[in-house]
């Protein structure tokens, strides 16, 4: 039995927010650039966009911006059900990822930048087809 | 309209600048205005006359409860715990602000925004697509180029139809009202069955005929009108529908009528009463079976013509004396017949309606002139294309703003406008107002009246233009001694004399027909005049209040539906 069946409203509703937040927001940008884009070299256009998407995935009601791993954790800090969490671990490696990642996204070495830009992205990819698929299972596979 | 050389101002209603900072990244050949946060905001948009195109609007908002729709909670909180209502409310919040958007701005373009997974179960897609302009993006991302093609068909289709809602010719007025009418008759526009206007002469009903009702109905076809007051009884037929060579002395050629010219499109015959009964027989086919004969030939040909019909006249009482088919106004689809309000009904309008109808005298091109000498030798920036106008009344004036031009009128003279009962409606204001502009701004240009008034410190407000309360007394005076209004579908019909009612005569078969008639007309403007009060009419009639009953054995008598004419008494009634 997956973590389905037993989740409650509440945690379908937390994993639709993470999704929503954390899995539409974190390529908002890049995922509209070609692969090109990203490098190596990275154009200045696709750098501005992993940090939009990366280091100001949303914003607090005050304005502050949240990065990514900010967003993951105030959806999941809580979430008590240990199905739907074992069903996270692969989101939360990514998110750590892009926590590894942000020094050196918020920098200016674009050296150390470029080096990261591909786990990056992977990490991208995995959070929002994850996050996408964990959502869909607790609404019973409805799309 | 928003757009000028094609670019478009589009309204992105988003709580956070994803959308936007996505739209200026990727579609930076649009304008984009001040994203709104929450409806507040959207409609504070609009009221500025910002000239939106397009509304681009997410779903899911993280707001403040303060700032979530529906404004009272309180029904919803009785039911649910708060948080979960809450948490329900920022799902669906988007599509809360469509509904507005809908009721109130029924031909703004909206694009929803969302992937499909963030659809609340109470917001299933068909209610989305079921509506004109609404999009549905079905994918978690957003892919920018299949963005950019929505938007472009949508601003395409806007811009092929017409000006869209910010512009409309005919005014609408923020009034609950109004917007209500506005949506009805949006909805009826897309419809395939004909439309019934009514109301008093210049109130709009071929304006919007042509403005709004051909635009929202996107039909291919041109919009033709046919005023049938104007044409001959004998010749009526022939102009409709075509005749063919020979088919009577003087058809020298088979001409095509304005039912071929419709085809595709919308057919608006205004006056309708006056379609003599061999036509109103045809027209019936046309309805029905959607074909018609020319006049002098065998066969039929089809047509496809959304039909709108206006008349100033009850077309039930028409069909009570005779004169108009009864068949025919039940395939005019009647209970769906719109009724505009005369100029008396929207006094809460008037200040706005002002603003507007200034706006658009100062667009005849001897206002123009004249407005150009005056803002040339005051060195106003005014738009002269399309100038800013503001209303303002007494002795307040608003914040000096050099590139809008204000009118400022006396108090009494605005009461009194206000207080007139313009039977002639918008038309009749419009004329008033192209004259009162005029002889205003060659008295100034002339420099035979001081610009304006002057400020505390002693400067001139040349922005403010006075408007001359003897202007406007010389202006009323011939129209208060013209002809007195029909009788008003609101029941106030102005008059020196109270009981005096203009009657409509239509030839009938016998006296009695007619002055039967003519008995309706007058008892229908007592009880309205009396706010229904069968008493009061009884003690106008006959000196005697207890013979109500009389009065309505006599209405029952003459056909007249006491129900109906309840429903047309003002909230206020009686004035």
């Amino acid at each position: 039995m997956g973590p389905t069946n037993a989740a409650s409203e509440d945690v379908r509703a937390r994993v639709d927010g993470l999704r929503h937040d954390l899995g539409k927001y974190v390529a908002w940008i890049s995922a509209n650039l070609p692969d090109e884009a990203f490098g190596p070299p990275p154009s200045d256009e696709a750098v501005a966009a992993l940090r939009a998407d990366v280091l100001a995935t949303r914003r607090d009601r005050s304005g502050r911006p949240l990065a990514a791993w900010e967003v993951y954790e105030r959806w999941v800090t809580g979430l008590g059900d240990e199905r739907v969490l074992a069903a996270l671990a692969p989101v939360a490696r990514a998110v750590d990822t892009l926590r590894a990642a942000g020094p050196a996204l918020a920098g200016e070495d674009e050296a150390a930048l470029a080096a990261h830009i591909p786990a990056i992205r992977a990490a991208q990819r995995v959070i929002r087809t994850k996050l996408r698929a964990l959502s869909r299972s607790l609404r019973g596979g409805a799309h | 309209m928003g757009h000028t050389n094609g670019v478009s101002s589009i309204l992105i209603v988003d709580d956070e600048d994803k959308y936007l900072d996505l739209c200026r990244r990727f579609l930076p050949e649009h304008r984009y205005l001040p994203p709104a946060r929450n409806f507040r905001e959207v409609e504070r948009t609009l009221a500025e006359g910002a000239g939106v195109d397009l509304v681009l609007l997410d779903v899911r908002f993280d707001l403040p409860e303060a700032d979530l729709l529906p404004e009272d909670k309180s029904a919803l909180f009785e039911r649910e715990p708060r948080a979960r209502v809450l948490e329900r409310l920022r799902r669906s919040q988007g599509l809360l602000i469509l509904d507005r958007l809908r009721a109130r701005y029924p031909d703004l373009p909206v694009i929803v925004l969302t992937s499909q997974q963030d659809l609340p179960i109470e917001a299933d897609a068909e209610r989305l697509e079921a509506e004109a302009y609404t999009y549905l993006l079905d994918d978690e991302y957003l892919d920018a180029r299949s963005l950019r093609l929505q938007i472009e068909s949508i601003l395409a289709a806007t811009r092929a139809g017409g000006a869209p809602a910010a512009e409309d010719a005919f005014y609408w007025g923020p009034s609950t009202a109004m917007q209500a009418l506005r949506r009805r008759l949006s909805i009826l526009a897309r419809g395939r069955l004909p439309i019934i206007l009514q109301g008093e002469t210049g109130t709009g009903k071929s304006l919007l005929a042509r403005s709004f009702i051909h635009r929202n109905a996107h039909r291919d076809g041109p919009f033709v009108t046919v005023d049938l007051s104007t044409i001959p009884p004998d010749l009526m037929a022939a102009h409709l529908f075509g005749v063919v060579k020979g088919a009577y002395t003087g058809a020298t050629e088979t001409r095509p009528g304005v039912l071929d010219r419709a085809d595709g499109g919308v057919l608006f015959l205004d006056e309708i009463g006056n379609l003599g009964t061999e036509v109103q027989k045809q027209l019936l086919l046309v309805l029905q079976e959607g074909k018609f004969r020319p006049v002098g030939s065998v066969e039929e040909r089809r047509v496809d013509v959304k039909l709108v019909v206006a008349t100033n006249r009850n077309l039930a009482d028409l069909v009570a004396e005779g004169a108009f088919r009864e068949d025919l106004y039940m395939r005019l689809n009647p209970a769906t017949a719109v009724t505009l309000p005369s100029l008396r009904a929207r006094g809460d309008d008037f200040h706005e309606l002002l603003g507007v109808f200034l706006r658009r005298v100062l667009a005849d091109p001897y206002n123009r002139d004249l407005l150009e000498q005056y803002a040339r030798r005051h060195d106003l920036p005014l738009d002269l294309a399309d100038p800013a106008v503001e209303v303002a009344v007494g002795r307040r004036l608003p914040r000096a703003r050099r590139s809008v031009l204000t009118f400022l009128f006396h108090r009494q003279s605005y009461d009194a406008l206000v207080r007139f009962s313009w039977p002639g409606n918008f038309r009749q204001l419009e004329m008033f107002l192209s004259n009162l502009v005029t002889l205003t701004l060659v008295d100034l240009v002339e420099g035979t009246v001081e610009p304006s008034p002057a400020t505390a410190r002693g400067r001139a407000r040349t922005d403010v233009v006075p408007v001359q309360p003897r202007v406007v007394r010389d202006l009323l005076r011939p129209m208060r001694a013209g002809p007195r209004p029909a009788p008003s579908q609101d029941g106030r019909a102005a008059g020196q004399d109270r009981h005096a009612v203009p009657v409509r005569i239509v030839p009938g078969r016998t006296l009695h027909d007619v002055a039967a008639a003519v008995e309706r007309q007058y008892l229908e403007h007592l009880y309205l005049r009396h706010g229904g009060r069968l008493a009061d009419v009884a003690d106008t009639l006959l000196g005697d209040r207890t013979a109500a009953r009389k009065v309505q054995l006599r209405m029952n008598q003459l056909g007249m539906r006491l129900r109906d004419l309840k429903r047309r008494l003002p909230a206020e009634g009686g004035r």
